[in-house]
């Protein structure tokens, strides 16, 4: 289903919030002006296909078969770190940060180096002047850390023997 | 094969030990060269630490418990401390290099003489009093495998410390205290390093990356390793 703003201006305001709550699933449009109306409609289905026939809807899929399950390689961690959060957001992916022997998963994606080993200081021992590595790389404290990265930061070499 | 043991207090005396007794009865490698290297001298108070079975200089010492247990063993001694001038009478191409010494300035001088020959494995070990960490560094047909020792480390690549032929009487009676079991634990790290190299030819693995370093800490019972990137 796709929607051109042509189409939709040419409606009045009450044939548009009708249509929001009973075809297009859009509530609490009653309220709205005619132009958030539209632009609501606009934002859901503006680039939403439009409808193809039975061949070549079928021919799509084939093209876009999903690569059996067994052929996926790699690994992902998650783990609840939100309890109280909305349905569909209690889980954040967490990232393994480790200082010498000391180690754990924490949820600092998106955070720099040099805060994570700020805020990670007194859990797992880290000095103040420790190097940040990214996946057995030495990176500025500007890094931002992605999904996936191994972070370590640098504890000296034991100096005695 | 040739095998230096360079350093013979708390993690030298017990490495060479276990070392020993490893070689004497492996069949592949009972005929290595093993040079045990140290110019210090043990003494009364090193009982606390260091596995040893006469007072004197530490490298003669050891070498005369080794070739009593270990009769099959070819062991040599070098009364000496390693620095620039030493280095090359000690380290050969191809050596495996156990460095077990208390100062980076020598960890230093060890790795950069490495870093000249084509092929070389270098492991070493060190500790604080709970904790401690043990580098390796490998190089085959004149390219480093892993990281050398100063890479990662700026406190070896710019040492505060001295040689201990550079230090007094006082400074080398103030060392800090040591704890057994910290120096068992880089002893004990460095005989899986060598182990690995011995039967892989190549530092131990995790995943598809060379292991660089690995830390134990004695309090949380925890052994990490990481494999870092060559510069």
């Amino acid at each position: 289903m796709s929607y051109k703003k042509e189409t939709l201006e040419a409606k009045t305001s009450k044939e548009l919030k009708r249509m929001c709550t009973h075809r297009l699933g859009l509530p609490g449009m009653w309220k709205k002006t005619k132009d958030e109306v539209i632009d609501a409609i606009m934002a859901k289905y503006a680039n939403a296909p439009g409808k193809k026939s039975r061949r070549a809807a079928a021919a799509a899929v084939k093209e876009d078969a999903p690569i059996p399950l067994g052929s996926i390689a790699g690994t992902f961690r998650s783990s609840i770190t939100k309890p109280d959060a909305p349905f569909g957001f209690k889980t954040s992916t967490t990232v393994q940060v480790t200082c010498g022997a000391n180690t754990g998963k924490f949820p600092v994606s998106g955070r720099k180096v040099s805060e994570v080993g700020e805020f990670l200081r007194e859990v797992l021992n880290v000095s103040k002047l420790s190097t940040g590595i990214v996946n057995g790389k030495a990176v500025d404290g500007d890094y931002i850390i992605k999904d996936g990265d191994v972070v370590e930061f640098l504890k000296p070499a034991g100096r005695k023997g | 094969m040739d095998i230096a043991i360079i350093g013979l207090g708390g993690i030298g005396s017990i490495l060479c030990g276990r070392l020993g007794k490893f070689l004497n009865y492996s069949r592949e490698l009972r005929t290595v060269n093993v040079a045990l290297v140290d110019g210090d001298e043990y003494e009364d108070k090193n009982y606390e630490r260091q596995e040893f079975s006469a007072i004197g200089n530490k490298a003669k010492s050891k070498s005369i418990d080794l070739k009593m247990k270990y009769p099959n063993l070819n062991v040599t001694a070098h009364e000496v401390f390693v620095n620039e001038n030493t280095a090359a009478d000690i380290i050969k191409e191809g050596s495996v290099v156990l460095l077990c010494v208390d100062n980076h300035k020598t960890r230093k001088i060890v790795s950069n003489y490495c870093k000249q020959l084509q092929n070389v494995t270098l492991i070493s070990g060190g500790n604080d009093f709970i904790d401690g960490n043990v580098q390796i560094y490998v190089r085959k047909c004149g390219e480093d495998l892993t990281p050398d020792l100063c890479s990662y480390h700026p406190e070896i690549a710019n040492p505060d410390d001295k040689l201990p032929e550079e230090m007094s009487c006082e400074e080398l009676a103030n060392s800090s205290p040591q704890l057994y079991f910290a120096n068992l634990g880089a002893a004990t790290l460095m005989c899986w390093a060598f182990y690995s190299f011995v039967v892989t030819g190549n530092p131990p693995m995790v995943g598809e990356a060379y292991i660089s370093d690995a830390y134990f800490d004695i309090t949380t019972m925890s052994v990490i390793a990481s494999a870092r990137v060559v510069k």
